[in-house]
């Protein structure tokens, strides 16, 4: 009761954003993820524990919520974004195995985290971060973890990091752990961000179970970027995730990316993306736009 | 046969209103009560949220919040376990409705 009550209240100040909303959402998601975090152990390594309906039902707060998300505001294709610039705020703390996608606590965190990441509770902001992905991380047995999973990657809101990304943030995290130089870290995390910012640039569709053009599936750009965005020039704003009918449009990204058309970057993102920011596909562009715009404050 | 309307017209049974913070102790039906308010609640946030004609305004949104943090602070207060003292409920030298309240506080707090 305590977990669904939790939840419930997250999802509810979440969806609707009223007034005093940080304070609550910090609240009731620090609150649920210490509550489960504590069981959650005990309850992957019993399976008796892990039968639905009852205690077993803590991991599911975590990992449900994914789905809400699909339904919800957080339409933007790369949240992964976040990641990277979390990593550039607090290369120590991301010590973890990679996720394959962000669950909403921990996108409200990351919201947090770049808004101001010296604000009061942001140390207990990055913890809670960090036992999110715990819990995440050691639910993967889960058959919900599992079906969530199919679910973030068929639908193209939120793109799960590719293999090659994930071992780029690997190899970052490895470089923080091993103290090497600041200058080996910072080449590094261009890595990263070239990998995170292109993610499916180079490679061969439906890798990993997740097309190119559901990825890419934003054809059109906006009115406030569309004047050299786009070369196809259909012009209009198709919704995000109508899937990919339009074939040629949904291919233009990658070429994009191997520095076909000039995209026009919004002002304030550039210098936070680093070096691969020079060239955004247009959905990429938009999709730092929105996140920016949705960040709850 | 018929059936009267007036024959689901029923209420809840409410706690002693002259002892407002009664104890699971002295009244075994509190935590089943506890229970079911908050099956209710949530039936009703479910319907709004759900709802695709009329979107959830913002002021019925504020009035389920304000309903949860009511139903939260509703709990009777000796089901507000502590982890230890809802596994040292479950010895068995503890009388069986201490260990009740044990399992009903799991209930509670764990799910």
């Amino acid at each position: 009761m305590l977990g669904t009550f939790l939840y419930t209240r997250f999802i509810l100040h979440q969806s609707l954003r009223l007034h005093d909303t940080r304070e609550i959402l910090a609240n009731s998601a620090s609150e649920l993820i210490s509550l489960v975090y504590r069981c959650v152990h005990d309850i992957m390594l019993n399976p008796k524990l892990r039968v639905s309906g009852q205690l077993g039902i803590g991991p599911y707060f975590i990992l449900l919520p994914g789905v809400s998300i699909i339904f919800s505001r957080f339409r933007s294709p790369l949240d992964q974004h976040v990641l990277i610039i979390l990593l550039h705020y607090s290369p120590t703390d991301i010590t973890l195995s990679p996720p394959s996608f962000f669950l909403p606590h921990q996108i409200f965190y990351t919201h947090q985290l770049l808004d101001n990441p010296d604000q009061p509770g942001a140390t207990n902001f990055r913890a809670n971060l960090v036992d999110a992905y715990n819990v995440a991380h050691l639910s993967e047995p889960l058959p919900v973890y599992i079906r969530i999973a199919k679910l973030l990657a068929s639908t193209s809101f939120i793109a799960p990091l590719p293999p090659r990304g994930r071992n780029a943030v690997a190899a970052l995290a490895a470089a923080i752990e091993e103290g090497r130089s600041n200058q080996d870290i910072a080449k590094e995390r261009i890595k990263v961000l070239k990998r995170i910012t292109f993610p499916y640039a180079g490679l061969q569709p439906d890798v990993n179970g997740c097309d190119v053009e559901d990825v890419f599936s934003v054809s059109a750009s906006s009115p406030a970027d569309g004047d050299n965005a786009n070369s196809n020039g259909s012009g209009g704003m198709t919704g995000v995730g109508m899937n990919g009918k339009d074939h040629a449009i949904a291919t233009a990204p990658p070429a994009a990316a191997a520095g076909g058309p000039g995209v026009r970057v919004p002002e304030r993102n550039r210098g936070e993306v680093g070096d691969g920011s020079a060239q955004l596909p247009p959905d990429i562009a938009r999709g730092v736009h929105l996140f920016h715009d949705n960040s709850p404050s | 046969m018929t059936t009267a309307n007036a024959h689901f017209d029923t209420h809840f049974p409410i706690p002693e209103p002259t002892q407002p913070a009664q104890e699971a102790a002295e009244n075994g039906y509190l935590p089943y009560l506890t229970i079911f308010r908050y099956t209710l609640l949530l039936g009703r946030i479910l319907d709004d949220l759900n709802n695709v004609t009329a979107p959830m305004s913002p002021e019925r949104a504020a009035t389920h919040d304000a309903d949860l943090q009511k139903w939260r602070q509703s709990w009777p207060p000796d089901m507000e376990l502590t982890e230890y003292a809802i596994a040292t409920s479950f010895a068995r030298t503890q009388e069986e409705s201490r260990q009740r309240r044990g399992i009903q506080s799991l209930h509670l707090i764990g799910q």
